[in-house]
């Protein structure tokens, strides 16, 4: 079976953006007032719930009891009957649009299925809901897939029998992780349907730009002759917690809610329980992988084997991190080819993130090698850091070649984070430190590479204003990055302006210039390239301007500066004896670099450009940029050169078998941090998500009926404030990323290397590993053998 | 949530006269019920609730002839952070200060916290989604299922759902009595009830006040929980010591708070010293049934490591 | 289901509002609805729309005052709407009006409590309100009257903190609460803190206390009660009061720092 990581086509080599090293004015400073802040803090900020057109009427689905149920018969009577319902659709609907939006079968429990009521308000349709009388045929499930699966070689690098043969020692083991999403803002989508357009607003509708393949006419049922996307008008609402979810379940959310509105001819609110957005916002799936590890004893990993088995869907990308971060030569995963198909389970999709398999196998395999030698766990990652099995020396070619700094990310990071943590008086063999208390104290490592997100693609514009002003224009779903201040962050930089003469809002009508990717996933890293194309075009028009005198089209000319029998004259230019190059922009004003006093504001320039030339409408500055890279995952060519180390420190009590987190040191190299606290929040975010997973984060279901017990926020336990431990953030800076300025990706980082690290922990404060997260305080007792 | 009908008692007698009749619930802070109902966890919805936050003269805490006494509308916040109960009652304000979360505990009333029912995931599953022995069917879904948080002293009437109240064992260690409409009960007797009830008291029934003798000893209350907030606990322990005499009380493993006489009679007369209480603690879960791992249910042995180790620790708190 | 039967059916208050274009964008902005909203403030002129929609079932009068304030000319609409006698479900346009009926046509003063009608202070405005016994705080705050910034991360089952609220001085959860129950009661969201120029809205924007911000508002509004009473905070003590707050972004580092510097703020320092 083909590599299917290593043999993606191969993409162009990108080189590092040699800005990197330039003086910054706004990228990269502190105290830039956030964008979203206000709105945000004093809760104006309007988010899909809140937001409901003017006539809604409010729609509820039915979920499945069962694990796996088909209705047999179904009374709708009462329901239909009762007052303030204004449509009920069912299953059996003659019209096939209709039907093909209510399953009749629910493959599990939650799943939203048989009957929808679209009433007056919530309440009726809840009620009324809870009226309609089914008679269910309940069919037998399975939790979990069988271990004899059909398996392909989803990557098979080297020769895996070598590698363990070459090997000092040989491990195994298997880990396991429950977790799902725990959501945020309740599922819900509003549609307003005006026959010849229509209007949405939807949790998750980032998704809709995303993946806009609904939107093909073979998929489209919602209307005859398909939906246009261009008569969208997307409410560019405010999202609550989208940490990538299920894309196709907001789809069909929208299909269903827009087939209702048609219908109805009234705007839709379709609202989902807690249970169904709970299973709507689901994880990267639970399941188990099995790894067979060989090694030197002087740390050199030499194979790696890795079963993947996960309940639903098959994931083939169980080494991703091996292969794009380490030397190691000899690779083989063996994953399920195809969904199981009897999971009676929620549809999985990638919540923060989808890489999350690779990473744990990268950082388990990585300590249980150090705990079987003794060795630091850094010294491991260290030795085998690298790329596709290349070494030190490729990576140093590698980065000389393509204009980056000649800098050892992973080493920089490891030596940052040890000091941070205090490491060599904090470090010691696993079980061997006691706190006064009593309870057995353990540290435990993770690194990785950073995200290189400035993949995807995007589009988007700046214009100048008349006043001086510049704006971006685009359609950016925000997800709480705090993207819409760090591209004004770049477009200030580039243009000169002060921050606060850059703004960008979201552009409702923008279904096509999105500045985009998924716009979490790859932010900064995608649209910051976009908008610092564009203002670097618009500076260079401006500059010009100001010094001939004459407003250039830069996409086909010059303007004419007159009109026919009207005396509009040419502009004098600003600086008349200069070249644009003898010109610099900071603060808003434009001046001579080599007499600073020699200076005009922008406003002037604005001022004099648009009377000349467009009289009174608007300014000829304007430019639009498109930025492809190409798609997802591992791009040979284009090594991950950014690094992380991170350390938690622990304290174990051996009696209740509780763990307490007491220190966390998260250490990114990012490449440059255009805005500081965007990347600290990252970081101590996306740490304490990651340690709430692998600390007591786990989907419980009851094993004779497979129906759900914790599907809320009291019994499925997201960390408080007080769980997660005092964290110190650090951001190297190396400028080794493909982003803007050398920038690379991280959103998803901390919580992906932050989920196993308290595997690693746990076992240097007992000497017992506990594979199986989250690591709950019954498999620590159990692990000590207390019970 | 669907509709009810609500009375805003004035006084302890309209509220008592109004729960007379049938499919009527009463609603202090409303902290648990409005949980309950939002859930539909109940067969039958009360066609009528009764607010008793309106009866005044029901929100103190204050000493007299030589006992506290806490009204029953008294919230758990102002229990937690009154100097009189940190200082002469630690283990109460102790509990009161890690019930649930801050705003719970603003809201929450102690005569809530008490009364509250008692607490299982397949009983409080949405929409009663489990027909179990609580509500009258005819199983116990927790005993096949996944009975991680459940009883370790075995069921009662075979259900085995918990006890959640964490002021409740901090009464039961400090010999509190609770008065009612119709009687003074000692908290020990108070949760003294085979299911479907969580509490002895009648439907017209209401808590007025809270008693608890003079207390010149020293006293102690430890939650476990997976978080440090919000959670129910998976085990509590109050133990509360003074003339050589211990009473200690675990929550959250049976239907009721669960007295640990046996472990108080190893205390008793004895000096406090590690040893002891340890042995205290093994005697305090001696007897127990708690359920072995099977398959994903990792069963609820841990609780009893737990419950063990609560009361050796609340003991040398009290020291 | 008839067409007939939709007619019987009548529409609802909510909905007439709707359909006369006086709810916009966010909810129900129309708060308004079933509010006579004690108004201050000079007013200069005064239009009075009545609008019929539906098949004529139901009225609403919108009025629109506009207030002359210097050189800026601000327009409010605010539209009244109905308060329905729980006897014979005749609707009126005041509290007053249907306190006149009921003495008139079923005898004897009307008592509030019969009628459902709660006062309320909420950011300082006064609100007479016409409630149903089972709604929430958090359903009339945020549905009823447009507080968009009561959110619902576990859909009303008092286990996130995100819908909390200072009410007397207490931080609550409105979910957890019966609007009924909240009769003279003083509340405050947090848009009012934000209204007060509160020092903690720019230390929440200066330490990005917020990431997707859905949560945002319970943390500000639980911040400020706990300000409010201990001015002197230390970290250990602000974890204390925020632990009951859940934030899946996870931005709880981020809040200490920012409510030390709004203490600071307020102390008079920094």
């Amino acid at each position: 079976m083909a590599d299917l990581v290593l043999n993606k086509v191969a993409r162009p080599n990108r080189e590092c953006d040699p800005d990197y090293s330039k003086d910054f004015n706004v990228v990269g400073k502190s105290g830039v007032r956030r964008i979203d802040g206000y709105e945000k803090a004093s809760g104006t900020a309007v988010y899909s719930l809140d937001f409901t057109f003017p006539g809604t009427l409010y729609a509820r689905m039915l979920s499945c009891p069962h694990a796996n149920a088909s209705i047999k018969s179904m009374d709708t009577s009462k329901a239909e009957a009762y007052t303030g319902v204004r449509d009920v659709l069912r299953y059996d609907n003659p019209d096939p649009a209709v039907a093909a939006i209510i399953p009749s079968q629910g493959y599990f429990e939650g799943k939203m299925m048989g009957v929808i009521i679209v009433a007056d308000t919530d309440e009726i349709a809840q009620e009324a809901l809870r009226l309609v009388e089914i008679e269910w045929d309940v069919l037998p499930f399975t939790m979990y897939p069988p271990e004899d699966q059909e398996r392909i070689q989803s990557t098979n690098k080297g020769d895996i029998q070598q590698g363990f043969a070459e090997a000092d020692q040989i491990i195994e083991f298997t880990y396991s992780r429950k977790e799902d999403a725990g959501h945020v803002e309740p599922n819900n989508t509003n549609v307003s349907w005006k026959d010849d357009h229509y209007e949405y607003a939807q949790v998750g509708q980032w998704n809709n730009l995303q993946a806009a393949q609904w939107f093909t006419p073979n998929s489209n049922a919602i209307k005859p002759g398909g939906v246009s996307q261009a008569r969208g008008y997307q409410h560019p609402v405010y999202q609550g917690g989208s940490f990538g979810l299920g894309i196709t379940l907001t789809q069909q959310l929208f299909k269903i809610t827009a087939v209702l509105s048609q219908r109805t001819k009234r705007p839709v609110k379709l609202l989902c329980s807690l249970q169904q957005s709970y299973y709507s916002f689901v994880s990267s799936d639970c399941g188990e992988e099995y790894f067979k590890v060989g090694f030197k004893n002087d740390g050199t990993i030499t194979a790696v084997q890795n079963d993947p088995t996960f309940h639903v869907m098959p994931y083939y990308y169980g080494l991703l991190h091996l292969v794009e971060n380490t030397n190691i030569s000899n690779l083989q995963c063996n994953s399920p080819s195809n969904r199981f198909p009897g999971a009676n389970r929620p549809d999985t999709g990638p919540y923060r993130c989808e890489q999350r398999p690779p990473v744990t196998g990268l950082n388990l395999v990585t300590n249980h090698v150090a705990a079987a030698l003794g060795m630091d766990p850094t010294e491991v990652a260290l030795k085998n850091d690298g790329y596709g099995g290349e070494g030190q020396e490729y990576m140093k070619q590698f980065r000389l070649d393509h204009g980056f700094p000649d800098r050892d990310s992973l080493q920089e990071c490891v030596a940052a984070a040890k000091e941070a943590i205090d490491f060599d008086n904090v470090w010691h063999a696993a079980g061997e430190k006691t706190l006064p208390d009593g309870r057995k104290h353990g540290i435990g490592f993770a690194w990785d590479h950073e995200w290189n997100d400035a993949i995807w693609s995007g589009t988007g514009a700046v214009t100048m204003l008349l006043d001086g002003t510049a704006q971006i224009i685009g359609n950016h779903i925000d997800v709480g990055l705090n993207g819409a201040s760090t591209y004004c962050q770049v477009a200030a930089e580039e243009l000169g302006l002060k921050f606060e003469d850059v703004y960008f809002k979201q552009n409702a009508e923008g279904n096509n210039i999105q500045l985009k990717g998924p716009s979490s996933s790859t932010n900064a890293c995608v649209n910051g390239w976009i908008v610092k194309k564009a203002c670097k075009n618009i500076r260079a028009q401006m500059l010009e301007t100001a010094t001939q005198g004459v407003i250039v089209d830069y996409y086909g000319g010059e303007l004419p500066t007159g009109e026919p029998g009207a005396a509009i004259p040419t502009p004098d230019p600003l600086f008349p004896d200069l070249q644009p190059e003898d010109l610099d922009i900071k603060d808003s004003v434009i001046f001579e670099k080599s007499n600073p006093e020699n200076k005009h504001t922008v406003l002037e320039l604005l001022g004099q450009t648009y009377l000349a030339s467009t009289r009174w409408t608007q300014t000829p500055f304007f430019s639009f940029e498109l930025y492809n890279n190409g798609q997802n995952l591992d791009m040979p060519h284009r090594h991950r050169l950014c690094r992380q180390a991170h350390f938690c420190e622990v304290a174990v009590d051996t009696e209740t078998g509780e763990i307490e987190v007491l220190k966390v040191v998260n250490v990114n190299d990012v490449g440059k941090a255009l805005s500081p606290e965007s990347v600290a929040g990252q970081q101590y975010g996306g740490s304490i998500m990651g340690i709430s997973r692998g600390k007591h984060e786990e989907e419980v279901y009851d094993p004779p009926t497979g129906v759900r017990l914790n599907g809320n926020l009291l019994d499925y336990k997201v960390s408080t404030v007080r769980d997660c431990g005092p964290i110190d953030t650090i951001a190297v800076e190396t400028a080794l990323g493909y982003g803007p300025y050398g920038a690379c990706g991280l959103g998803e980082c901390n919580s992906d290397e932050m989920s196993p690290i308290l595997g690693p922990a746990v076992q240097n404060a007992i000497s017992v590993w506990i594979d199986d997260f989250p690591i709950t305080p019954d498999k620590v007792l159990k692990a000590l053998g207390k019970i | 949530m669907k509709a009810f009908d609500l009375v805003k008692a004035k006084s302890i007698d309209e509220a008592v006269s109004a729960l007379g009749s049938d499919g009527t619930m009463a609603i202090a802070g409303g902290t648990d019920l409005i949980n309950t109902l939002q859930e539909r966890v109940l067969a039958e919805y009360p066609k009528k609730l009764v607010s008793l936050k309106s009866i005044p003269d029901l929100d103190y805490i204050r000493e007299e002839g030589g006992m506290l006494k806490i009204g029953a509308l008294t919230r758990l916040e102002d229990i937690a952070e009154s100097e009189l109960v940190k200082e002469k009652y630690a283990c109460l304000a102790e509990a009161a200060s890690r019930t649930a979360s801050p705003h719970i505990r603003e809201s929450g009333t102690i005569g809530g916290n008490i009364c509250q029912i008692n607490r299982c995931w397949y009983f409080r599953k949405t929409d009663n989604r489990f027909d179990c022995i609580r509500k009258g069917g005819g199983m116990c879904y927790a005993m096949m299922g996944d009975n991680r948080y459940h009883s370790i002293f075995g069921g009662v009437k075979a259900c085995i759902a918990v006890n959640p109240s964490d002021t409740a064992p901090a009464l039961v260690a400090l010999n509190a009595t609770i008065i009612t409409t119709k009687r003074e009960i000692a908290a020990e007797d108070f949760w003294d009830v085979a299911i479907p009830g969580s509490t002895v008291l009648d439907n017209d029934e209401i808590v007025t006040e809270i008693q608890i003798p003079e207390f010149s000893g020293k006293s102690s209350f430890i939650k476990m929980a997976l978080r440090k907030s919000i959670d129910f606990p998976v085990v509590n322990c109050a133990t509360a010591i003074a003339d050589g005499q211990a009473r200690i009380c675990l929550n959250a493993v049976y239907n009721k708070p669960y007295r640990a006489t046996a472990a108080e009679e190893v205390v008793n007369g004895n000096t406090i010293d590690e040893a002891l209480a340890e042995s205290a603690g093994a005697a305090a879960v001696s007897g127990n049934s708690a359920f072995p791992a099977n398959g994903t249910n990792p069963g609820s042995k841990w609780k009893v490591q737990i419950a063990k180790t609560l009361v050796k620790r609340t003991i040398l708190n009290c020291k | 289901m008839t067409e007939e039967k939709k007619k019987s059916g009548g529409v609802s208050r909510r909905e007439f509002l709707k359909d006369a274009g006086l709810l916009v964008g966010g909810t129900a902005i129309g708060s308004t609805v079933l509010l006579a909203a004690c108004s201050d403030g000079e007013t200069v002129t005064e239009k009075v729309t009545t609008t019929i929609t539906g098949a004529g079932e139901a009225t609403t009068k919108t009025i629109t005052t506009t207030e002359q304030v210097g050189e800026v000319t601000k327009t409010e609409t605010i539209t009244q709407s109905k308060f329905v006698c729980p006897i014979d479900g005749m609707e009126f346009d005041t509290l007053e009006e249907l306190k006149a009926h009921f003495e008139a046509t079923h005898g004897g003063e009307a008592p509030a409590a019969a009628l459902n009608v709660i006062s309320l202070t909420v950011n300082g405005g006064k609100y007479e309100v016409q409630v149903k016994p089972h709604w929430t705080l958090q359903y009339l705050l945020h549905d009823e009257m447009g507080c968009v910034e009561i959110k619902t991360m576990c859909t009303g089952l008092g286990q996130c903190g995100s819908c909390s609220v200072i009410m007397d001085g207490r931080p609550i959860l409105s979910c957890m609460t019966l609007a009924a129950t909240c009769d003279g009661a003083v509340i405050e969201t947090s848009v009012g803190i934000a209204q007060s120029n509160h020092p903690l809205i720019e230390s929440y924007i200066k330490y990005h206390c917020m990431q997707c911000g859905y949560c945002t508002p319970g943390f500000l509004v639980t911040a400020k009660a706990l300000l409010d009473k201990n001015p002197n905070p230390t970290k250990e003590e602000i974890e204390l009061a925020i632990e009951g707050n859940l934030c899946r972004c996870s931005t709880y580092p981020a809040h200490v720092p920012a409510v030390l510097e709004a203490a600071e703020v307020l102390k008079g320092g920094a």
